[in-house]
């Protein structure tokens, strides 16, 4: 249960003094050009007339737009309430927050999840689309126009503009940011087709996560902070191996083989995304271990866009200065590899960005807790507060490494925008 | 639309995936390394390989006292101790 919000802030005015809430995510997104809706998309005729999702009508809900743009029907029975939702009023919602994290590991990002979810006090069901008091987490994967054997047969990936709803995706998440009921539609990742659509209402917070969060900007535009993980080819190949090698039938060659060939189309369809994105998590192989093919040791960039107003920027010892940063010697005793980290300004493709830079690991709690000393803008709300929720989940992959700690710090902008957009403070627990 | 658990459906899911594997296999030899159809095979040996690991994180057996303190985090056992 989240704690009690302090009423003060609960103005419209947020609390740097900007247009509050209005300002956040208003942000114009230039750029990718969304599809032409469903002229793409090359359909079959279902083997059975049975198989078409026939839209029952329900009352207070609407037929949403793009609903019908699935060939097959998948989407037929996706639907957006005609009024704002009860729930609005009675979970006292300010007004949805909107967040966007891509990347391509499928949708659960359990330990990143977890991470946000502990920051909040927050706790979700188990469902399909994971709901709870406070925050609701959508699976883009839900607006796949085809199921597994459809998109066979058209020929595209998951990963390509032209099997994902766009339209659909578009009206529903910014439904749900108006204070309106969504019938979502369900991809069943288990049996690769889509279920009954399902009811979602709005929440203090939606994250929606998967391929394609910032790629159509009817979506983009939407979002009050986008995060994208990046991860290096070398270290995709490392997890995948750790990931995959236990199944039957697979070897380093078929890895390899389902990296290079899924390659082209993320390049052209997802990739891009990281170009816009608010915060980029970029997950690279150490430089403080030669040979370290396993990739044990990770160096961990948090690259913070400087024209995301939504957001104080971490950085080390002070804003717009560079900084190289081995915290070990004679004060700090830390375990091998070491720590070393770098902060400062940088050019993002085009963008102006800092970039945080954490390599190897920390291991110790008083290591962890000296380097929080160390940052500001962390918007904790306590001393040790980082270091707290990176021992939340001590057995969780990444703790000792900086995609924890980072991932850690992107869930504390998290709140932080939470904040800032709806004007109210949370307390901690 | 449960999930399906168990050594069973352990088993049922990697048949399904070696299957997808040597699909992805022979679309590569027929049409070729670089083709859109090798790529929507390995797509979905990908893409089952990305939810079978789901699957298995959010089923495996978690320490029965962070179970017990996930559902109770105020019971004695479960303070944290600052020091």
């Amino acid at each position: 249960m989240v704690s009690a919000f302090v009423a003060g802030g609960a103005s419209l005015m947020g609390a740097s003094g900007a247009a509050g809430p209005l300002a956040c995510g208003s942000r114009k997104w230039v750029g990718v050009a969304p599809h032409a809706a469903g002229s793409t998309v090359r359909g079959y005729a279902p083997a059975r007339a049975g198989a078409l999702r026939m839209a029952v009508a329900v009352e207070g809900f609407e037929k949403a737009p793009g609903a019908d743009l699935s060939e097959q029907g998948h989407h037929a029975d996706a639907m957006i309430a005609t009024k704002v939702s009860d729930v609005m009023k009675q979970k006292g919602i300010e007004r949805p927050v909107i967040i966007g994290v891509a990347a391509d590991s499928g949708c659960g990002k359990s330990t990143f999840l977890r991470r946000v979810l502990n920051i909040f006090g927050a706790q979700v069901s188990k469902a399909h689309t994971p709901q709870g008091d406070f925050i609701t987490v959508i699976c883009l994967d839900d607006y796949h126009y085809h199921d597994r054997k459809g998109r066979k047969v058209a020929n595209v990936t998951a990963l390509d503009e032209k099997a994902n709803n766009f339209t659909l995706m578009a009206a529903q998440v910014k439904a749900l940011k108006e204070g309106k009921a969504i019938y979502k539609p369900i991809y069943n990742h288990d049996t690769g087709e889509h279920d009954p659509s399902e009811l979602i209402e709005p929440n203090h917070l939606v994250v929606i996560e998967g391929l394609h969060p910032m790629y159509d900007p009817r979506v983009a535009e939407l979002l009050d902070l986008s995060v994208y993980m990046d991860v290096s080819d070398e270290v995709k190949l490392s997890w995948k191996v750790q990931r995959d090698m236990a199944e039957r039938g697979h070897t380093l060659e078929n890895i390899l083989a389902s990296i290079e060939s899924r390659k082209p189309d993320f390049a052209q369809f997802v990739d891009p995304q990281k170009k816009k994105a608010d915060i980029v998590l970029n997950i690279l192989p150490t430089q403080l271990v030669p040979d370290d093919k396993e990739n044990k040791y990770l160096r961990v960039q948090m690259i913070q866009r400087e024209a995301a107003t939504n957001f104080a920027k971490v950085s080390i010892f002070d804003e717009g200065s560079t900084i190289d940063w081995v915290p070990c010697g004679r004060k700090l005793s830390c375990s091998y590899p070491g720590i070393k980290f770098h902060y400062g300004p940088d050019s993002y493709f085009g963008e102006d960005v800092t970039v945080l830079e954490m390599d190897g690991v920390v291991e110790k709690l008083d290591e962890m807790i000296y380097v929080e000393s160390h940052l500001n803008n962390t918007e904790t709300k306590f001393y040790g507060e980082m270091t707290q929720q990176l021992l939340k989940n001590p057995t969780a992959p990444g703790t000792f490494n900086g995609t924890g700690l980072f991932q850690v710090l992107i869930a504390l902008k998290m709140r932080e925008v939470y904040e800032k957009c709806t004007g109210r403070k949370l307390s901690v627990n | 639309m449960a999930f399906v658990t168990g050594v069973a459906a352990v088993g049922a899911r990697g048949v399904k995936i070696s299957d997808a594997i040597k699909g992805a296999e022979e679309a590569t030899s027929k049409f070729g390394k670089g083709s859109k159809e090798a790529a929507v095979a390995w797509d979905t040996v990908e893409e089952l390989e990305a939810e079978a690991s789901h699957q298995k994180a959010s089923n495996a057996k978690k320490d029965p006292l962070e179970e017990y303190c996930d559902d109770a985090p105020e019971a004695d056992e479960c303070r944290t101790y600052d020091n």
